[in-house]
C-alpha cells in the first residue's frame, strides 16, 4: 500500500493532540500496520512521556535533520507494540532548529519504510506548525468540546487549505456526555456545524487515559475502556473502513432504545 | 491612447445615453464603439439607448452601420437618435428612426422603433438572454464568492457581496455595498464601508459577534440564540443598527 504521512494538530493547545497521536499510532499498529510517531513539538516533546520511552532517547530529529545520525538509528521501537517506532524531538533546541524544507526530505525518507508517519504538531500557527504540515499529505484537527478550542480549529482548517493539503478530518475528544446531555457543553453537532468537516471519531472523556498518559502505559489493555475502542474506530476509519460512531451514552432507558431503533429505520 | 474615446456611455434619468463625438473620423467612431461594447462584455446586453450624435453628419449608410453595430452585433436596443445636423435627420428618417427632441424624452420601451434592418434572411440571435439589463447608475457591482470563511480569514469588496457559505466567528467580510450570506453569519460583517448608510447584511442565520454598517456598530448580545428565526437582515433605523426577519415587509 501506498504510505500516508497524516498531520495531527489543533492551533489550541491542551486538548489531546499528543495523547491521539500515540493512541492512533498505537492501533494502527495493533491492526498489523508499520507505523512511524514523528513529534515535531521541537523544545517541548511529550510524546515520548506518554508512550513510555523517555529514557531510551539517544538521538532526535533534529539529529537526524543534520545529519549527526541515520534515520534508523533516532528511531526508538516501542516496548509493547513491535510495529511502532517514535521518532523523538529535540529538547535543548527550538522549532527554528528545522526548516519546512527539511521536514518534507524527512517524510519523504520516512514514507519508504513505514505505513503511516503520524506527525504531533506543536501548537500555534507559527513555525513549528509550518514544519508539521510541509511534510504531510493529509490532516487530523483535535479539538476539545470548548468554545476557544473550537474557534482555534477553524483558523487551522483554513491554514490547512491554503496549504493544499485537503480538507481535513476532525477529532472531537474528551467529549463529557453527562456535560452534553445536561447542556453544558457542545455537542457533536454543534461543532461539526460550526467547521463543517468530516468526522473522523469522538473520544470521551476518560480518566483512564490520564493516568495511563502519566504513567507511559496504553489504554488498549483494558478490553471495556470506551476510549480505547474510540481510538480503535478511528484506526479503522483511516484504514478505509466505514465504522459507526462509538456510542457514548451508556445509560439508555429501555423507551430511549425503542427510539433510538425507530429513528434508524425511519431515517 | 491618449486621445479621448470618441464613444461615451452615459447614464441619464431618461435611459442610457451613446454620445458620439462630433469632430472625430467616422471610422475612429467605429472602432472606438467596437471596442467600447467589446470590452464591456454582456454588460449593455438588452438595454435601450438614445445615440446622441450632436452636429454630426451621417448619411444613411453610416447610420445603419452603426446601428447594426449596436444592435445586431451586441444586443442592444436604440430607441431613438438626437440630432441637430439635417442631413442626419433626414437619413434616421429614411431608416424609419425615431428622432428625439431635446424636449420630447425618448419614447418608452414599448415605442421601441425597428431600426437597420439586418441584410441577411434572419436577425443574429444573441448568444446571452437579452433581458439581462445594465446595473442602473449610481449601484454598486455584485461579487459572489463561494467559500466559508474561517476564523483569521478576511474578504473584502468593492461592491455587494454576496457569499455562498459560511462565515464563521474570527472570520471578517468588508463590503462598499450589501453583505448577503446563504449560510450563517458568527464572525463579523461591515457593509456600507465606505460610507452607504442604506447597506444592509442578511444571513439565513444571523448570529455575528459584531455587525457594522457605515459608521455604526452594534455588538451581539452574548446570549446564544436557541430558536433561530431564520433568515435575518441588519440595518440602520433611526441612527442605529437593528435587526429584523428578512421578508417580514
Amino acid at each position: 500500500m501506498l504510505s500516508k504521512v497524516i498531520v495531527i494538530t489543533s492551533g489550541k493547545g491542551g486538548v489531546g493532540k499528543t495523547t491521539t497521536v500515540a493512541h492512533i499510532g498505537t492501533a494502527l499498529a495493533l491492526m498489523g500496520r508499520k507505523v512511524a510517531v514523528v513529534d515535531a513539538d521541537i523544545g517541548l516533546r511529550n510524546l515520548d512521556i506518554i508512550l513510555g520511552l523517555e529514557n531510551r532517547i539517544v538521538y532526535d530529529l533534529v539529529n537526524v535533520i543534520e545529519g549527526t545520525c541515520k534515520l534508523n538509528q533516532a528511531l526508538i521501537r516501542d516496548k509493547r507494540v513491535g510495529n511502532l517506532y517514535l521518532l523523538p524531538a529535540a529538547q535543548t533546541r527550538t522549532k527554528e532548529a528545522v526548516e519546512p524544507e527539511q521536514m518534507k526530505a524527512l517524510c519523504h525518507s520516512l514514507r519508504e519504510t513505514f505505513d503511516y508517519v503520524l506527525i504531533d504538531s506543536p501548537a500555534g500557527i507559527e513555525g513549528g506548525f509550518r514544519n508539521a504540515l510541509a511534510g504531510a499529505d493529509s490532516a487530523i484537527i483535535v479539538t476539545t468540546p470548548h468554545v476557544s478550542a473550537v474557534r482555534d480549529a477553524d483558523r487551522i482548517i483554513g491554514l490547512v487549505e491554503a496549504a493544499e493539503k485537503g480538507i481535513p478530518k476532525l477529532i472531537i475528544n474528551r467529549l463529557d456526555i453527562e456535560m452534553v446531555k445536561k447542556g453544558e457543553m457542545l455537542d457533536q453537532d454543534d461543532i461539526v456545524d460550526i467547521l463543517s468537516i468530516g468526522l473522523l471519531g469522538i473520544i470521551p472523556e476518560d480518566p483512564a487515559i490520564v493516568t495511563a498518559s502519566n504513567r507511559g502505559e496504553s489504554v488498549f489493555n483494558n478490553d471495556k475502556s470506551k476510549s480505547a475502542e474510540a481510538y480503535r474506530r478511528i484506526a479503522r476509519r483511516i484504514e478505509g473502513e466505514d465504522v459507526p460512531l462509538l456510542d457514548l451514552d451508556d445509560n439508555h432507558s429501555f423507551l430511549g432504545r425503542l427510539k433510538r431503533i425507530l429513528t434508524t429505520n425511519i431515517g | 491612447m491618449t486621445d479621448k474615446m470618441s464613444i461615451a456611455f452615459r447614464g441619464t434619468p431618461a435611459g442610457l445615453v451613446v454620445v458620439v463625438d462630433e469632430e472625430k473620423p467616422f471610422k475612429t467612431i467605429m472602432a472606438d464603439l467596437v471596442r467600447k461594447l467589446e470590452d464591456s462584455g454582456y454588460f449593455f446586453v438588452g438595454a435601450d439607448v438614445t445615440l446622441d450624435l450632436g452636429s454630426r453628419d451621417l448619411d444613411r449608410t453610416e447610420l445603419n452601420q452603426v446601428a447594426e453595430t449596436i444592435q445586431n452585433k451586441h444586443g442592444l436596443v436604440i430607441t431613438g437618435v438626437k440630432t441637430t445636423s439635417e442631413r442626419t435627420k433626414s437619413a434616421a428618417q429614411a431608416l424609419d428612426v425615431n428622432i428625439v427632441h431635446e424636449d420630447h424624452p425618448a419614447p418608452n420601451a414599448s415605442a421601441k422603433t425597428e431600426i437597420a434592418p439586418p441584410t441577411h434572411a434572419t436577425p443574429p440571435v444573441p448568444e446571452y438572454p437579452p433581458t439581462l439589463s445594465p446595473i442602473p447608475p449610481g449601484e454598486l457591482p455584485t461579487e459572489i464568492v463561494r467559500r466559508t470563511f474561517r476564523s483569521g480569514q478576511q474578504y473584502e469588496s468593492a461592491g455587494n457581496l454576496v457569499v455562498l457559505g459560511d462565515v464563521n466567528a474570527g472570520a471578517e467580510l468588508i463590503a462598499a455595498g450589501d453583505i448577503i450570506i446563504f449560510g450563517a453569519l458568527r464572525g463579523m460583517a461591515f457593509a456600507g464601508s465606505t460610507g452607504k448608510t442604506d447597506a444592509m447584511i442578511l444571513a439565513l442565520k444571523l448570529n455575528p459577534t459584531q455587525l457594522r454598517i457605515a459608521d455604526r456598530v452594534a455588538r451581539s448580545a452574548g446570549d446564544v440564540v436557541e430558536n433561530n428565526p431564520g433568515p435575518e437582515v441588519a440595518f440602520i433605523e433611526n441612527d442605529q443598527i437593528v435587526i429584523d426577519v428578512w421578508g417580514k415587509h
